[in-house]
C-alpha cells in the first residue's frame, strides 16, 4: 500500500506547475553557474618557469598576523570598521573608550607605541605616493602599503586572543573573526604549490570531486530555497482542492500518508539535481580521460548524497512541518529568510561549514582543506538529516492532531473545541 | 438457546450506530444538545433546517470532529478508536471535491489506495464503482470538468469503494437537476440493501422518497424520531386545501401553516394545515411529509423546548 501511495504522490508532483517552474529554475541557474568555471585549464601539470601559478592563502602565522593586524591599523586610524552581519555591510564607528583598548591591543601585538606606528605609516603612506606621482612602478609594486611591525616574541595564540577581544568590540561579522582573518595572508603559489594542488586534484579529487564540490556549492543556494515552493504547494494541494476532509476520512494513517508524501517530494526534488550533476561530470570525466586522469565516475552521487540531499530533507521538512501546521504559505518567508541568512552570513566561501544550511565551497579543488574540515561537513549534514527526521515526525502529530480536533490545533479550532 | 441469543445480540450491535447523550460545543454554542439515536440497517434519514447540528452529527459519525460529551458507537465500536471507524465507514462530504486535474478514475484509484486497498483488488473494484454509479464511459474525464452530478456520483462511488458497514452522505442531492437527484436517490437506496446508510439533507422529498426511518434535528437537538408514517400521522385529518381570493392570503399566512400557494389569476389555490376546518370551503386533502415536517417546525418553533411526536 505504501509502495501504491508514492508512486501515486509522486504522480501528482509530476503534474504540477509548482514543480516544473522548480525544475526550469534549476537547470538554469546550474546551468548558468557551471557554464562560467574554467576547469579545463587546471588539467594541465604546472611546469617550472611560468609567468604565474595563481594565488593562494598563506598558511604562514606570521603572514597572516602582520595581514589581521595592518587590517586592524587601517580601520583603526579612520575609526571606520566594517562588518557584514547576516552578509550585508555595516560601518561600526567605536567611542573613545573602546579606541583605547584596540590601541592597546595593537601596542600589545606589535611592541611599539600606537602613536609612533600612526607618524611611521604617515610617512610611509607619503613616500608611497611620491613614488606614485613620480611614476617609480617597480618600486611602487614592491612596496607593501602598511607598515606594521611584529613584536619578536608574539604567539599565535596570543594573536588569536587579541582578535577575539577585538571582534567582541567592533561586532560580528567583522574582519577580526578568525575564519576571516585567517584569509588575509594571501601569496602568490610557486611552482611547488601549485604541483600539489595539481596531484591532489588529480590523485585525490580525482578531477571530478572538485568539480561536483563547485556543483555542490551552486546546487546548494538554489535547493536551501526552491524546494519551499513544492513542498507548501503539495502540503496545500488537499485544501486548494476542498478535499481535505476527504483525505482524513480514509483509514490511512498520518504517519503513512505525510510519510509517502514527504518522501515522494525529497525523491521528485533529488532526482534532477542527481542527474543534472552525472550530465555535468560527464564532460569532466571524458576531458581528463583525454589528458589520462582517471576520474572519479561515482563523485556526482557521493557528492549529491552528502551535499545536497540533507538540504532537500530539511527544507521540505520545515515546509511540511511549517504549512501543516499553520495551513498558510508562511513556511516561504520563513524558510526564505533561512535560506538567505545562511547564504549571506557565509564569511568564507569555501568551507568553514559549521552548522550553516548552505554549505559552501566555491572553489575548484582544495583537497587538502576539505578533507581537512570533512568531519565538519559530516556533523553539519548528520545534524540536518535528524533535524529533517524530527520535522517530519512533528508533522505527523500535527496532522493527527487535526484529524483528531477537525482542524488546525489552535485559533478558530480550538475555540471551537474547549 | 442463551448463547445463540448472544450471537444474535451481538450481530444486532454489529450492523448499529448508538448514539447516547451526544453533545458537542463550538465555544459557547452547542451545535449539538444531548443526542439520542439508533439507527439500524437500511436508508436513515437526518432531515432538520440549516444550522440544525445535521453535519457537525455526520462529521462526529465519521470521526471529523470530536464530541463533547456523550457516547457514540459504530457497530459497536467507539467513535474513540478513529482508525476503526475510518474502516468501516464511507463519508461523502457536503461539497465533494477532489485534485481537478486527476481523472475520475485516478481519483478513485488514489481514494482507494488511501482506504488501504490492495492493487489486484483495486484493478477490479475502480471500474467495477464506477460502473455502478454510470460513470464508466466518462472515467478520463477530470474532475474539474465534471459536473455537479457526475461529481456526486464519483463522490458516492468513493464512498462505497472499500465496502463499508456505514456510508455517511451529507447532503448529496443539493444542487441537482430533478433526474440527476431521482437516480441519486435510486442509487443510494440500492447501496443501503446490505449496509447503514445515513442520509443528511434538507430536501424533504429526498426523505420521502427512500428513507422508512427518519430523525428531524433542530438547533441541534431531536425533535422527532421514528418512521416516515409516523411523522405523517402528526398531520393526519389537518391538511386542507382551498381556493381563496388574493387579498386574503396575507391574512392567512399569519392564521395557519401554509405550505402551499398556486396563483391562478385573482385567485389561489392553498395548502393549509390547521387542527380544525380552517374555512368553510376548504376541503380535507392527503398530507405529505413536507406538511408534517412544517407542522413539526411550526410546532417547535411555537413552544420551544417540546419535542415532536412519533418515538423521539
Amino acid at each position: 500500500m505504501m509502495g501504491a501511495l508514492f508512486l501515486k504522490e509522486c504522480r501528482k508532483i509530476a503534474k504540477s506547475l509548482v514543480y516544473y517552474v522548480y525544475l526550469a529554475a534549476f537547470v538554469l541557474f546550474i546551468t548558468g553557474q557551471m557554464g562560467d568555471v574554467d576547469w579545463v585549464d587546471q588539467l594541465s601539470e604546472p611546469e617550472p618557469g611560468q609567468e604565474s601559478y595563481g594565488y593562494g592563502y598563506s598558511s604562514d602565522e606570521r603572514m597572516v598576523m602582520r595581514s589581521g593586524l595592518e587590517t586592524l591599523l587601517r580601520e583603526l586610524m579612520a575609526n571606520r570598521f566594517a562588518t557584514y552581519p547576516f552578509g550585508f555591510y555595516k560601518a561600526v564607528t567605536l567611542n573613545e573608550e573602546e579606541l583605547e583598548v584596540l590601541k592597546r591591543a595593537m601596542e600589545q601585538c606589535t611592541g611599539m607605541e600606537f602613536e609612533q606606528m600612526v607618524e611611521e605609516n604617515n610617512a610611509y603612506g607619503m613616500e608611497i605616493y611620491r613614488m606614485e606621482m613620480e611614476g617609480s612602478g617597480a618600486e611602487y609594486s614592491e612596496a607593501e602599503e602598511w607598515h606594521v611591525p611584529l613584536r619578536e616574541d608574539l604567539s599565535y595564540e596570543e594573536f588569536e586572543q587579541v582578535m577575539a577581544n577585538v571582534c567582541e568590540i567592533v561586532g560580528s561579522g567583522s574582519y577580526y573573526e578568525k575564519s576571516r582573518y585567517e584569509r588575509m595572508g594571501i601569496v602568490d603559489l610557486t611552482y611547488e604549490d601549485a604541483l600539489e594542488n595539481y596531484r591532489e586534484l588529480c590523485e585525490k579529487d580525482k578531477v571530478s570531486g572538485a568539480q561536483m564540490r563547485l556543483f555542490s556549492d551552486y546546487a546548494c543556494i538554489f535547493l536551501s530555497f526552491l524546494p519551499i515552493f513544492v513542498g507548501v504547494s503539495a502540503c496545500l494541494k488537499d485544501k486548494r482542492a476542498k478535499a481535505s476532509e476527504l483525505i482524513r476520512s480514509r483509514s490511512v494513517s498520518g504517519a503513512a500518508l505525510i510519510g509517502c508524501r514527504y518522501l515522494a517530494n525529497v525523491v521528485m526534488c533529488f532526482v534532477p539535481v542527481l542527474l543534472c550533476a552525472l550530465l555535468m561530470q560527464m564532460p569532466c570525466v571524458y576531458a581528463a580521460g583525454q589528458v589520462g586522469i582517471q576520474a572519479d565516475i561515482l563523485a556526482f552521487a557521493r557528492y549529491s548524497f552528502l551535499w545536497l540531499l540533507p538540504v532537500i530533507m530539511v527544507v521540505l521538512g520545515a515546509a511540511f512541518f511549517l504549512t501543516e501546521a499553520t495551513e498558510t504559505i508562511a513556511a516561504i518567508p520563513v524558510l526564505a529568510a533561512w535560506a538567505f541568512g545562511s547564504v549571506l552570513s557565509a564569511s568564507t566561501l569555501v568551507g568553514d561549514f559549521g552548522w550553516k544550511l548552505v554549505t559552501r565551497w566555491n572553489a575548484f579543488g582544495g583537497y587538502g582543506k576539505y578533507a581537512g574540515e570533512l568531519g565538519q561537513l559530516y556533523r553539519n549534514k548528520g545534524m540536518y538529516t535528524a533535524l529533517a527526521a524530527t520535522l517530519v515526525l512533528l508533522t505527523v502529530a500535527v496532522y493527527e492532531k487535526k484529524r483528531q480536533k477537525g482542524g488546525i490545533p489552535y485559533g478558530k479550532s480550538r475555540k471551537n473545541n474547549p | 438457546m442463551l448463547f445463540k441469543k448472544k450471537e444474535r445480540e451481538i450481530r444486532v450491535m454489529q450492523t448499529q450506530i448508538q448514539i447516547k447523550g451526544l453533545c458537542k460545543n463550538f465555544g459557547k454554542k452547542q451545535a449539538l444538545q444531548s443526542v439520542d439515536l439508533t439507527i439500524g440497517q437500511g436508508m436513515f434519514g437526518l432531515l432538520g433546517p440549516n444550522g440544525a447540528g445535521k453535519t457537525t452529527l455526520m462529521k462526529v459519525l465519521a470521526t471529523l470532529l470530536p464530541k463533547s460529551a456523550g457516547e457514540v458507537s459504530v457497530c459497536g465500536v467507539p467513535v474513540e478508536h478513529a482508525a476503526e471507524i475510518r474502516k468501516m465507514t464511507g463519508y461523502l462530504p457536503q461539497d465533494f471535491s477532489m485534485y481537478g486535474n486527476m481523472s475520475a478514475c485516478e481519483a478513485l484509484d488514489y481514494l482507494a489506495v488511501l482506504s488501504g486497498i490492495p492493487k489486484t483488488e483495486r484493478r477490479k473494484k475502480v471500474p467495477e464503482m464506477l460502473e455502478k454509479v454510470n460513470l464508466l464511459d466518462q472515467k478520463n474525464i477530470r474532475v474539474k470538468a465534471m459536473s455537479g452530478g457526475m461529481k456526486r456520483r464519483l463522490g458516492i462511488a468513493q464512498a462505497i469503494i472499500h465496502d463499508p458497514k456505514v456510508i455517511i452522505v451529507d447532503e448529496p442531492t443539493a444542487g441537482l437537476d430533478p433526474e440527476e437527484r431521482v437516480r441519486f436517490r435510486n442509487l443510494l437506496c440500492e447501496i443501503a440493501r446490505e449496509r447503514i446508510v445515513l442520509l443528511s439533507t434538507h430536501i424533504v422529498g429526498d426523505i420521502e422518497a427512500t428513507c422508512e426511518e427518519i430523525a428531524v434535528l433542530n438547533h441541534g437537538e431531536v425533535v422527532f424520531r421514528g418512521t416516515v408514517e409516523s411523522l405523517l400521522k402528526l398531520v393526519e385529518n389537518k391538511v386542507y386545501s382551498a381556493e381563496v381570493s388574493a387579498r386574503e392570503l396575507d391574512g392567512l399566512k399569519e392564521r395557519f401553516i401554509v405550505t402551499g400557494i398556486l396563483n391562478t389569476g385573482s385567485t389561489a389555490t392553498v395548502r393549509i394545515i390547521a387542527e380544525s376546518m380552517p374555512l368553510a370551503e376548504a376541503k380535507p386533502c392527503g398530507a405529505a411529509v413536507e406538511d408534517a415536517y412544517m407542522f413539526l417546525m411550526h410546532s417547535i418553533s411555537a413552544a420551544p423546548g417540546q419535542k415532536g411526536g412519533g418515538q423521539a
